[in-house]
């Protein structure tokens, strides 16, 4: 077995990540940021004594008399209503499944919710509830979609719908909410011959694209048949440029996806992870990237 | 901090060497400039270099180092609790962790926690509870462990300090930062931010007079949030070192904002589409 080792070296600050312009308005906790009772307070902010001070540390955005502060690590994922989630399994519980989605409080998925092997919609009954740990255990992998949220956070998600539930063989890569791009649809299938499900919550899930599959089976069907070599480089690559561009802060979408594995191809699978091979993948990506826009 | 008993220990009818071994008794003279240069009777903090995101693996995490001393916190969290009782329901809890390594003090100490170790968790918690707005965190958990990897001194004020950059770092939203200060009163003069020899020198002779103090600080809001402090002291020179320790930390917030924008800008998420 071969084995790459170096020694570390100090960095140059990544170029590439440098934005538009320099951001002036940073806060701490405690930071006043005005003193005006004109503008009304977002997330980020709290009131004290008529002065509006921040409670993160981030940057302050206004939009006209809103202001909000952002925080510097939006790690946990806030979800919304329609956002698509992949979560696992963490609990079985009466009649719903606590599901972890990388946000502050775990979601809920209810037994009412979720698609019945066979796509019947019938009442649960009790025998459902008491199999229900046939359909979905802990550790499993779902994909859904959030249809309500709680008054305290929790998200409480639903797979009523033939294109979400458990998934079965892939690769899960796990990063940050903030860089997976809003878009009509969170379900690709990629050219290169994997498909994609970029969940909100910054879950992304690599698979191979499945054949020509029965649908029945309403999302609980997982198919155990051996993935072939070629697909199993193909999903490699892409988890190794999904990391490349997550290092540098690249807004994920399924085009930019795209460009990176294009641009990796010159390259081998487990060198995209050297620091030096990534700049340059990234930066050939943003390239393209500009150029599409254009 | 319990030392070690697990070490080999030799024949029954030995002695352990540190008995006949004759330490010259540190005495620190109570005049004039102190060991390592600063002044005595004057707000003389240690430079601190602090730096924030240096562990990966956690939500946030901070490292502080004031003169030799050296602590590193890490904060887990917010993460769901299992409900026990109504007050989970409404806000979150912080529940906080500080741990001394074997080689940070002097005499190598254990793993398993002492008593002194709880006591400095307990204070820990008191002083950044009233910082972090647990309501909007209901039935939610944040940890926040510390680790001293050298005590030399105000341990427990540079510990509030690297706690709330850390709570600031992982996005935790608070209502102000929380800075330490301490201070070592010796008969008529005190020494502010003292050194490990400096707190632990006992003379002999005048008992008056005599303690330590740390405060806990939350400097935008002008409130005190911990306050601990050993030792004989009269009320007097009591108030004054409590105001003694609050100017130590804000000679500090300045230094603390600056590292908390640097951290910020290096982190910054890409710009949001429009």
């Amino acid at each position: 077995m071969a084995v790459d080792m170096r020694l570390p070296t100090v960095k140059n600050s990544m170029s590439l990540s440098h934005s538009a312009g320099d951001r002036k308005d940073l806060v701490v906790p405690g930071d006043v940021i005005t003193s005006d009772t004109g503008f009304m307070r977002g997330h980020g902010t709290y009131v004290d004594e008529d002065k509006l001070t921040a409670s993160v540390a981030g940057e302050v955005q206004r939009v006209d008399k809103l202001i909000c502060v952002r925080p510097l690590k939006t790690s946990r994922f806030n979800g919304e209503v329609g956002d698509v989630v992949v979560g696992r399994i963490t609990e079985v519980q009466q009649k719903r499944w606590k599901v972890e989605t990388n946000s502050r409080l775990d979601s809920v998925l209810l037994l009412s919710s979720v698609n019945l092997p066979g796509g019947e919609l019938r009442r649960r009954s009790a025998e459902d509830e008491l199999t229900m740990r046939e359909y979905l255990q802990e550790g499993d992998l779902i994909s859904a979609e959030v249809q309500s949220v709680f008054s305290d956070g929790a998200l409480s998600l639903h797979t009523r719908s033939l294109k979400y539930g458990k998934l079965g063989q892939g690769v899960l890569v796990q990063l940050s909410p903030s860089l997976i791009k809003r878009q009509k649809t969170h379900f690709h299938n990629l050219p290169c011959g994997a498909s994609i499900i970029l969940g909100n919550n910054g879950f992304v899930w690599l698979y191979p694209t499945p054949g020509q599959q029965e649908e029945e089976a309403g999302g609980f069907y997982t198919s155990l048949e051996p993935v072939s070599l070629s697909d199993r480089e193909v999903i490699s690559r892409l988890r190794n440029c999904l990391l490349a561009l997550a290092a540098h802060k690249v807004l994920l979408y399924d085009t930019s996806v795209l460009y990176c594995y294009e641009s990796s191809l010159q390259h081998q699978v487990k060198d995209i992870l050297k620091p030096e091979v990534m700049e340059e993948i990234v930066m050939l990506t943003q390239q393209k990237l500009l150029e599409h826009e254009s | 901090m319990p030392t070690d008993t697990k070490r080999v220990r030799g024949p029954e009818a030995s002695q352990s060497p540190l008995l006949f071994w004759s330490r010259p008794a540190e005495v620190l003279p109570s005049h004039g400039p102190r060991a390592d240069g600063r002044q005595r009777d004057q707000v003389d903090v240690r430079p601190v270099f602090v730096r924030c995101g240096l562990v990966s693996q956690a939500k946030g995490s901070a490292y502080i180092e004031a003169g030799n001393t050296k602590v590193l916190c890490c904060v887990y969290g917010p993460r769901e609790t299992e409900r026990k009782d109504e007050t989970d329901m409404k806000s979150g809890r912080l529940t906080t962790d500080m741990r001394f390594a074997p080689f940070s003090c002097p005499e190598r100490g254990s793993w398993i926690q002492g008593s002194q170790d709880k006591d400095f968790s307990l204070m820990l918690q008191e002083s950044l509870q009233p910082a972090v707005c647990l309501h909007k965190y209901p039935r939610s958990q944040i940890e926040v462990n510390v680790m001293v990897l050298e005590n030399s001194g105000s341990v427990l004020a540079h510990a509030v300090t690297c706690a709330s950059m850390a709570l600031a770092d992982a996005g935790i939203e608070m209502y102000d930062l929380v800075l330490g200060c301490s201070l070592r009163q010796d008969g008529g003069s005190y020494v502010v931010d003292p050194t490990y020899l400096e707190e632990n020198s006992w003379r002999s002779g005048r008992r008056e007079k005599r303690g330590g103090l740390t405060v806990a600080f939350l400097p935008s809001l002008n409130q005190v949030s911990g306050l601990q402090s050993d030792g004989e002291m009269a009320e007097e020179t009591l108030t004054a070192g409590i105001r003694t320790c609050i100017e130590g930390c804000y000679k500090l917030y300045p230094v603390i904002q600056q590292a908390l924008i640097k951290a910020v800008r290096r982190a910054a998420p890409p710009p949001a589409e429009s």
